[in-house]
C-alpha cells in the first residue's frame, strides 16, 4: 500500500473515525500542519511505549506508581472504586473526595471473558488485606454489569472485615420526577434518606 | 432467514449486550417466537437516547426490528414491565442462566418454551431466597438440557424403590438402577433421583453436589472445550451460610 492510503487506513482505528473523517484528517495534516504531524508521531511513539497502568491503582501512568497514588495529603483510609480512567477525573473534578481510587479498566462481563482476574482484583484484594484501607467505595456503573462487580468486590472486603459503600443513585440535581425514568425513580425511592 | 423481515412489539429479554462502534450497541436477546435474535441498537450509548439504560439484562421489553441476515436494526424498544429486580447473589446467577443461553441455543431457533423456561427462572431469582438459589439454577439446566433434545433419561418414578442404588451413564445421558452387583464410577443415590424426578427442585444438603456433578456433566459435554467464564463469580459461593 502506498503512504497515503495506508495513513488514511491508519488513522481509522481511532474511535468514531470512518474512512471519510480519516481521509480529512490525512489531508489536513499533510497540506495546513506538518509539524503538528510529526509532534503527534512522537507522542504517540513516545506514549505507546512509556505509558503503562499504576502498580497501586491501575490507572495510566508512565510512572511505576501515579502521582496521584504517591500524594501524601491524600487520605489512605479511603478507597474509591471506579470503572474507568475518565471516572477518576469526573469526580476529581466535580468533589471534594481526598482518598485513593482503584480503577478497574472494565467491569464484570463473563460473556466477554473479563472476569475478576482481567480487572486485577487480585491486586485489590492483595491491597484490602496489606493498605489501611477503612472504607472502600464502589462507584462501578448504575448498569447490572457495574452492579454484579459492586457485588463480588463488596463480598470480598467484607471478607475482611472492611466497611464497604456505594454511591448512591437517584433523581439528578434540577430534574422532575415526571421526567426521571422508571428504574431511576425506584433505586431513588429504595435509597431514601432520613432528613 | 436472509429475506427481509419486520417484526413488531415481540417479547424479548436481552442476554448480551456490547458497544459497537461510536454510539451503538450490539445485542443478543432471547424472544418467544424467534429464539435468539441479534440486533443493532444504533445511537443507543448516546447521552440523549431513549434507549439509555433499557437495553439492559433482565430487563422485559418489547422490541422491534427491521433487516435481513445474522443481525438486524432496532428499531423500537419499550419496557413490558419493571425490570426483575435481581440484586447481590441472584444478579450473578442471572449472569449465569444468560452465558447458558447465549452458548447452548442458536439463533433464530424459536423455542417458546425456552423463553418461558428463562423467564420463570428469572422470576424465581427474584426472589433471593438464598436457600433456593441453587435449586433454581440446577432445574434451570436439567429443563434446558430438555429442552435443547438433550434430556437426562431417568427412571419411570413408579419403579423406585428406597432400597436401589443408581448410577449415571454419560454416553446414553441415562440414570438407571443399579443390579447387586453392579458398580460404577458415578453412583447417585435414591434421594438424588427422586429430587430429579420433582418440581420444583427441593435440594438437600446431600444431593446438592451430586446433581451439581450430573449436570455439569452433561452441560460440559454441549458446551465443548471453553469452560463457562461466569463460574468465576461464584467464588463466594451460594446460599446463606456464611
Amino acid at each position: 500500500m502506498a503512504l497515503l492510503p495506508e495513513l488514511i487506513d491508519a488513522l481509522r482505528c481511532l474511535p468514531g473515525v470512518g474512512e471519510k473523517s480519516a481521509r480529512r484528517m490525512a489531508f489536513y495534516l499533510l497540506e495546513r500542519d506538518r509539524a503538528g504531524g510529526v509532534r503527534l508521531a512522537d507522542l504517540l511513539q513516545k506514549a505507546m511505549q512509556g505509558i503503562g497502568h499504576c502498580q497501586s491503582c491501575r490507572t495510566f501512568t508512565e510512572a511505576d506508581v501515579c502521582e496521584l497514588c504517591l500524594n501524601p495529603r491524600r487520605s489512605k483510609k479511603q478507597l474509591c472504586v471506579l470503572e474507568m480512567p475518565t471516572d477518576v477525573m469526573a469526580i476529581e473534578s466535580a468533589t471534594h473526595y481526598e482518598g485513593l481510587y482503584f480503577v478497574l479498566m472494565g467491569h464484570l462481563s463473563p460473556l466477554d471473558g473479563i472476569g475478576p482476574a482481567e480487572l486485577g482484583l487480585d491486586l485489590l484484594e492483595q491491597r484490602l488485606a496489606t493498605d489501611e484501607i477503612e472504607e472502600l467505595i464502589l462507584a462501578t456503573n448504575p448498569t447490572v454489569e457495574g452492579e454484579a462487580t459492586a457485588f463480588y468486590i463488596s463480598e470480598m472486603a467484607k471478607e475482611q472485615g472492611i466497611k464497604v459503600t456505594r454511591i448512591a443513585h437517584g433523581v439528578p440535581l434540577g430534574g422532575e420526577l415526571e421526567f426521571v425514568d422508571r428504574g431511576t425513580l425506584s433505586h431513588a425511592l429504595a435509597g431514601r434518606q432520613e432528613i | 432467514m436472509s429475506r427481509s423481515q419486520r417484526v413488531e412489539l415481540q417479547d424479548a429479554l436481552v442476554l448480551h449486550r456490547r458497544p459497537y462502534q461510536n454510539s451503538s450497541l450490539l445485542l443478543e436477546v432471547y424472544t418467544p417466537e424467534f429464539g435468539r435474535v441479534g440486533l443493532v441498537a444504533r445511537g443507543a450509548r448516546r447521552n440523549k437516547s431513549p434507549w439509555r439504560g433499557l437495553l439492559q439484562p433482565f430487563t422485559p421489553l418489547l422490541l422491534s426490528w427491521t433487516g435481513r441476515g445474522e443481525l438486524y436494526s432496532l428499531i423500537h424498544a419499550e419496557e413490558s414491565q419493571a425490570a426483575f429486580a435481581l440484586h447481590s447473589q441472584s444478579l450473578l446467577c442471572g449472569f449465569y442462566l444468560n452465558e447458558l443461553l447465549m452458548r447452548l441455543s442458536e439463533r433464530e431457533d424459536p423455542l417458546p418454551e425456552l423463553f418461558s423456561l428463562y423467564q420463570q427462572g428469572l422470576v424465581q431469582l427474584s426472589d433471593h431466597n438464598p436457600d433456593t438459589l441453587e435449586a433454581v439454577l440446577r432445574l434451570f439446566e436439567l429443563r434446558l438440557l430438555a429442552l435443547l433434545g438433550y434430556a437426562l433419561v431417568l427412571p419411570e418414578p413408579a419403579s423406585l424403590r428406597a432400597d436401589q442404588r443408581f448410577a449415571f451413564d454419560l454416553e446414553r445421558g441415562e440414570v438407571f438402577a443399579l443390579s447387586k452387583a453392579e458398580t460404577t464410577s458415578f453412583p447417585l443415590s435414591y434421594a438424588c433421583v427422586k429430587t430429579l424426578l420433582s418440581a420444583p427442585f427441593v435440594l438437600s444438603d446431600e444431593c446438592k453436589l451430586p446433581i451439581k456433578r450430573l449436570l455439569r456433566t452433561l452441560l460440559n459435554q454441549h458446551l465443548g472445550s471453553k469452560p463457562l467464564q461466569s463460574r468465576a463469580l461464584f467464588r463466594f459461593g451460594l446460599g446463606g451460610k456464611k
